[in-house]
């Protein structure tokens, strides 16, 4: 059965044909792209999915499975490792599920919120120029080909193969500017078609450790008046072009949340650890621990850790300084 | 949940594409080639309906020639097997409801019928033997031209793509088939014998 | 003799690929040429196209049949495994034209691994210039804690050679955090819950 695009999606489609008739061609290009990238996002809310994908980062590979479908206009998803210890995420409306082993469980921590949705390609923002490649086949599909150049190296570029008749992502890479992958998401097998039966979305029995997640509207996290003045007094001095504060967290370590749309970098800052210094990048995620003097003297632990290359983390955490003017 | 799988297009979507550019231009024998290559599948998609075998053969010979006749208005943007599979489907009920309504290559001699060419009853997909004999030969061939012609009938991968994945020049991907298909060609050759292919 | 030889064998060369839809256009006028009046290159014609259509109908139902291969083996530091991708490539195309009688069963998770699932070939994606090699670049020094450093395109050993275990947990600790964030704050994206899930254990 073949299930027919919604609306919204043709509309973006078609919207991307009669683009490509009238501008001129390299801007009719980065519309087209943008337009594509759009429909994207709109084609995974709003389609009923089922597919099993890879992803691949470092030397090592593993495989999930995704469950997408609707309850009324609620958005159920369900998530699964396939090899490895048992791990699930479970979206069911506004409610998430991490599911894993006992000992994975994580405390409850204040939960920063932003404004604008992270990761979102269906807002690409302006640092990045977005081309359209050529159409090719993935996976017995023909896909098109979709590249959002960061322009500098300070962040890094990503590509897409979008299915040309749905618009669903077949792969996705995060690569270096103009360098190698660091992260491949592929779907190995897809299906798209009816509504999954509300069962494919229960919870499963024991033993599990259910760590619900604060829903998304949660509001903003404070700690006393004291806590949330020290975290004020904290100044990042550079970021990658485009980043912004997106929220921040005056707990218990400090949370701040920097991010473009698309990466996202969060920086803890805590007064009651001290790791070794080092810098590192894990597939597509820098990690990045350092330590300076807050303004009253006492020794913080800086972590940076986000979707940057290893050099970006590095100067975001060097760039860090007290607010205050030195007495 | 009985989710539907996406319609993959079919490896040989592409291929006909050289083909149909002649045949679409009148070349008799480009569509020769196409209809020698569908009729099998014809006829099993027609034998839920018409039931006998020579029934068959008549319905899809008809629709053939149906097809050949409606060419320039195949607009190209279905998949051309599709495109036959409707009209032979519609051959079919209607030889079924009506089997006294004359079929195209007893039409007027004005009409134009091309010479379609027609091979034995050998040619059926459901037979066991030949899937057999075929999936025994793609066993035995070496790697590397097995794994060419699984790539390019299974995955429905190009030239290009398989020479990507196998590292080799296209034209090694190119004649890595060509003898896969040889192989394969003469383990059933005996088969198919006696039909004089 | 021997020149018509050659000419036969390319001939039937070019019929091949034609039936890839890979023939260049003289190739096909070629055939097209030989085919008239010649009914041994119909015939061969028709052969591989009956050799094809067996081998996609055929390899679907013995699929059925046969055992589940196992599953691919992690990728090590070295270009895919391309013969593991061979072996797999007829499980893909089971598992995507399979309709119907599939029921997503939520999973069950124990304390024990999951079962490992069918096997999936790669899905084959290619472009103009891709080369599926592996991602960032772990050598055996690597492995003692620390990741090779990138700082745009060049290499460069900066970390130290190897991270006292707490460090590397806490370090977990808030990896898991931040990917948690992102995953509440993607609004339903599909890449930061995939990291999520896909992140490695804790050491």
């Amino acid at each position: 059965m073949r299930r027919r695009a919604p609306l919204a999606l043709r509309l973006c489609l078609g919207g991307l044909i009669m683009l490509s008739g009238g501008a001129t061609g390299a801007e009719a290009t980065a519309a087209s792209g943008r337009a594509w990238l759009e429909a994207m996002a709109a084609a995974l809310r709003a389609n009923a999915y089922e597919g099993v994908l890879s992803y691949a980062r470092d030397d090592a590979v593993t495989e999930l499975r995704l469950v997408h479908g609707h309850q009324g206009s609620a958005i159920y998803e369900r998530l699964s490792r396939l090899d490895g210890a048992p791990k699930e995420m479970l979206r069911r409306g506004d409610e998430l599920f991490l599911l894993g082993q006992e000992d994975e469980a994580l405390p409850p921590a204040a939960v920063p919120r932003v404004q604008h949705p992270v990761t979102n390609f269906g807002d690409v923002p302006e640092t990045y120029q977005v081309q359209l490649g050529t159409p090719v086949r993935v996976g017995g599909r023909r896909a098109q080909h979709i590249l959002v150049d960061p322009q500098d190296a300070t962040r890094f570029a990503y590509q897409l193969w979008l299915d040309e008749e749905t618009a669903l992502p077949l792969r996705m890479t995060m690569n270096y500017h103009q360098g190698a992958p660091v992260e491949v998401v592929q779907f190995r097998a897809l299906a798209v078609g009816e509504e999954p039966p509300e069962a494919a979305f229960a919870l499963a029995g024991q033993p599990v450790h259910q760590h619900p997640v604060a829903p998304a509207q949660a509001a903003l996290a404070h700690g006393s008046e004291g806590v949330a003045l020290e975290a004020l007094r904290w100044r990042i001095a550079w970021v990658p072009p485009g980043f912004q504060l997106l929220a921040e967290v005056a707990d218990q370590p400090v949370m701040l949340r920097l991010g473009d749309g698309l990466a996202t970098v969060t920086v803890f800052i805590d007064a009651e650890v001290e790791d070794e210094p080092l810098a590192a990048q894990h597939g597509p995620t820098a990690a990045v621990v350092r330590h300076l003097r807050h303004c009253d003297g006492r020794p913080h632990q800086v972590t940076v850790i986000g979707e940057v290359p290893v050099g970006s983390a590095e100067r975001i955490a060097q760039s860090l300084h007290c607010a205050d003017p030195p007495s | 949940m009985a989710l539907a799988a996406l319609e993959y297009p079919s490896p040989e979507a592409g291929a006909d594409q050289a083909l149909l550019k002649r045949a679409l231009a009148g070349d008799h024998h480009a569509f020769d080639l196409l209809a020698l290559k569908y009729r099998p599948r014809l006829k099993h998609l027609v034998m839920r309906t018409v039931k006998s075998v020579d029934d068959a053969d008549d319905v899809v010979q008809d629709a053939l020639l149906r097809a050949f006749r409606a060419l320039p208005s195949f607009r190209g943007d279905a998949q051309f097997y599709t495109w036959l599979c409707r009209i032979a489907i519609n051959v079919a009920k209607s030889h079924v409801t009506h089997p006294s309504r004359r079929l195209m290559r007893d039409a007027e001699p004005e009409t134009e019928v091309p010479e379609l060419t027609q091979f034995g009853p050998e040619h059926d997909l459901a037979s066991e033997q030949l899937q057999a004999v075929i999936f025994s030969a793609l066993q035995a061939l070496p790697e590397a031209l097995r794994t060419a012609l699984t790539l390019r009938e299974f995955e429905g991968l190009s030239y290009e793509e398989i020479g990507h994945l196998m590292r080799t020049p296209v034209g090694t991907v190119r004649s890595r088939i060509f003898r896969a298909r040889e192989a394969l060609d003469a383990a059933i050759a005996p088969l198919l014998e006696d039909n004089g292919l | 003799m021997k020149d018509e030889q050659q000419r036969e064998q390319r001939l039937r060369q070019a019929l091949s690929a034609l039936v890839d839809g890979e023939a260049h256009e003289l190739e096909v006028s070629q055939v097209l040429a030989r085919a008239r009046g010649h009914d041994d290159v119909k015939a061969r014609w028709a052969r591989y196209q009956l050799v094809s259509a067996a081998l996609q109908a055929g390899g679907q139902a013995r699929l059925e049949q046969e055992e589940t291969p196992p599953p691919p083996a992690k990728a090590s530091a070295g270009p895919w495994s391309f013969a593991a991708a061979a072996a797999l490539t007829l499980a893909l195309t089971v598992l995507l034209r399979t309709t119907g009688g599939e029921s997503a069963v939520p999973s069950e998770l124990a304390a024990s691994p999951a079962t490992p699932p069918a096997a999936f070939a790669l899905a084959g994606a290619f472009e103009a210039g891709f080369q599926p090699v592996a991602l960032g670049g772990r050598s055996d020094a690597d492995r003692k804690g620390a990741s090779l450093l990138r700082y745009g395109e060049a290499s460069a050993w900066v970390s130290p050679a190897t991270v006292r275990g707490a460090t590397q947990r806490h370090l977990q600790t808030l990896m898991r955090r931040h990917a948690e964030l992102n995953m509440l704050d993607s609004a339903g994206a599909l890449v930061p819950a995939v990291r999520l899930v896909a992140l490695a254990d804790a050491p």
